[in-house]
């Protein structure tokens, strides 16, 4: 088969990084709500209310957090949406016009990066929880994890290989059989935690409290964080609805609200259990029978999340020019070997450096978001060429400077210095005025003006960018 | 630009959309109040409670 004949049939499925035909997106708003709805509710979610756990007490930090995920997933949302739904492309093709048909070297490395971390966390937790299963049901002992974890981590992507060899429609189906199974259990761990650890959460006080602005703040930011963690993958979802109207409150309430809501059982839990993961007490608390229930639960919402993370970032590879020629199951190999690879030897790194990982994301998505923003809205007023997506060279609308716009350079350095000189990721050291504005708000604000300055500046009088077709 | 050749079927899908009739366009207005009451205003609620509400003494 020719590498075009390739790229013919996989279009004709819909998983290249070409846009869908309308006749190919089908999902309407229930379906695309519980598609994003699945891929957000994963144990992360838990880790989250962890971090968040350890600077504020419950419903402040509750609040905190639902705060910050909102605010994200309207960044992540303007930022992404608007293109990917309009014209059936994903994430990556959605950021062309702001960096370029070159500018796959900093979205693609960003969404690769960030989904293998999140994906291996998810694993760490899938490993885990299959382990603690077994033992519920009266197989082995502790010592059964370090055999399990492994095993769990390949059977996953062995499993998630075949599903998603089917693509999108393979994302969708097991969907729609997750979805039940979520929320009920997630609404079974929140009322059993309230109803058996209500009195010690009412007092429970953070491990790192200090002073209430600022942790509140640190609540705010960690939750914010979090949700631009679904640039990379929303845009590989929301491309399968007609409009963006179709996926505009999907995307609000699918992906953004169920975060904090299952995270409140990590906070709850970090707070009088001393233990965020679930597969640690679910069982203590919840007895054998029901303990192994919702077990069942974190590995069916893990391995749901699993399978949209890899099949946007399988999506994306194939939006890198040498790489969108190999065939769909190359691609999808390609971006489950890492996930294999860290699940095996290096579980833990990701888990160990969490608060450093989903800082980092703020820093790199931040700006990135603030800068599709203000070109769609204001800069362009949602004027894009779809044949500017794909076409290259000196000439093409957004082939800028060999296919880079250094508007976006700028932007993004401006965005990620503020980011830093705001929050220090790995130690958390603070600067004025972190705790009144956060870190990533400034940081979209500021490279989205930086990035505003130099187009009108310079791009546009100069007739690059497409800005004047 | 108009100089390059692209496959077939992916110009065949470009043109789809170059068509304003295939166009959905952006936003609507029940689509804005969405975004805003959930992205801003929900926020907002949220800081404003949380700062007053549930810490322990």
């Amino acid at each position: 088969m020719s590498d075009d004949t390739i790229n013919a049939v996989e279009g004709e499925r819909g998983e290249t990084s070409w846009p869908l035909k309308p006749s190919e997106r089908l999902w309407n708003r229930k379906s695309l709500f519980v598609v994003l709805m699945v891929a957000a509710s994963a144990t992360w979610c838990y880790i989250i209310g962890e971090y968040v756990g350890y600077y504020l007490p419950l419903w402040p930090g509750f609040l905190a957090m639902t705060a910050g995920a909102m605010i994200g997933m309207l960044l992540v949302t303007l930022a992404v949406v608007p293109t990917s739904s309009r014209f059936g492309v994903d994430s990556i093709k959605a950021a062309v016009p702001q960096f370029g048909h070159n500018g796959w070297i900093i979205t693609v490395t960003l969404q690769y990066l960030s989904i293998i971390g999140w994906n291996a966390l998810l694993l760490i937790f899938f490993g885990r929880s299959v382990s603690r299963f077994l033992n519920a049901i009266g197989l082995g002992d502790e010592n059964l994890a370090n055999v399990v974890v492994p095993l769990a981590t390949v059977g996953a992507c062995i499993l998630v290989f075949i599903i998603l060899m089917r693509g999108a429609t393979g994302l969708e189906r097991v969907a729609m059989w997750l979805f039940a199974f979520i929320i009920g259990v997630g609404a079974w761990l929140i009322i059993m935690l309230l109803l058996k650890q209500g009195d010690a959460l009412a007092v429970a006080v953070p491990a790192y409290a200090s002073d209430k602005q600022l942790d509140f703040q640190y609540g705010i930011e960690i939750g914010l964080v979090s949700l631009l963690s679904w640039w990379p993958y929303i845009g590989s979802m929301t491309r399968e609805a007609r409009s963006p109207s179709i996926a505009a409150a999907p995307s609000m309430l699918g992906m953004g609200l169920p975060v904090p809501i299952l995270s409140f059982v990590g906070l709850a839990a970090i707070l009088v259990l001393e233990t965020s993961d679930p597969s640690g007490w679910l069982t203590d608390v919840g007895g054998n029978f029901f303990g192994a229930l919702a077990l069942l639960f974190i590995i069916a919402a893990n391995f749901g999340t699993a399978v949209a993370g890899l099949y946007a970032s399988t999506v994306g590879i194939k939006a890198v020019p040498f790489l969108n020629k190999v065939p769909w199951n190359m691609a999808l190999l390609i971006s489950i070997l890492p996930v294999v690879v860290i699940g095996i030897f290096f579980p833990n790194w990701v888990f160990d450096n969490f608060g450093t990982f989903v800082a980092y994301i703020g820093v790199f998505f931040a700006p990135l978001c603030g800068i599709q923003i203000i070109d769609y809205f204001l800069l362009r007023r949602g004027k894009i060429s779809i044949r500017g997506l794909y076409a290259k060279g000196p000439d093409a609308p957004y082939g800028y400077w060999l296919g880079i716009n250094p508007a976006a350079l700028i932007g993004m350095a401006v965005g990620v210095w503020t980011y830093l000189y705001l929050l220090d990721p790995i130690s958390y050291a603070i600067r004025d005025p972190f705790a009144l504005v956060g870190a990533s708000v400034p940081a979209a604000l500021l490279a989205a003006a930086a990035y505003a300055i130099v187009t009108l500046v310079v791009i546009r009088p100069l007739n690059k960018g497409g800005y004047r077709s | 630009m108009a100089d390059q050749v692209l496959p077939d079927e992916l110009e065949q899908r470009i043109r789809i959309y170059e068509d304003p009739a295939n166009d959905p366009g952006g936003f609507k207005g029940a689509d804005w109040a969405v975004i805003i009451g959930t992205g801003i205003v929900l926020p907002v609620v949220c800081i404003l409670i949380g700062w007053n509400v549930g810490w322990p003494s």
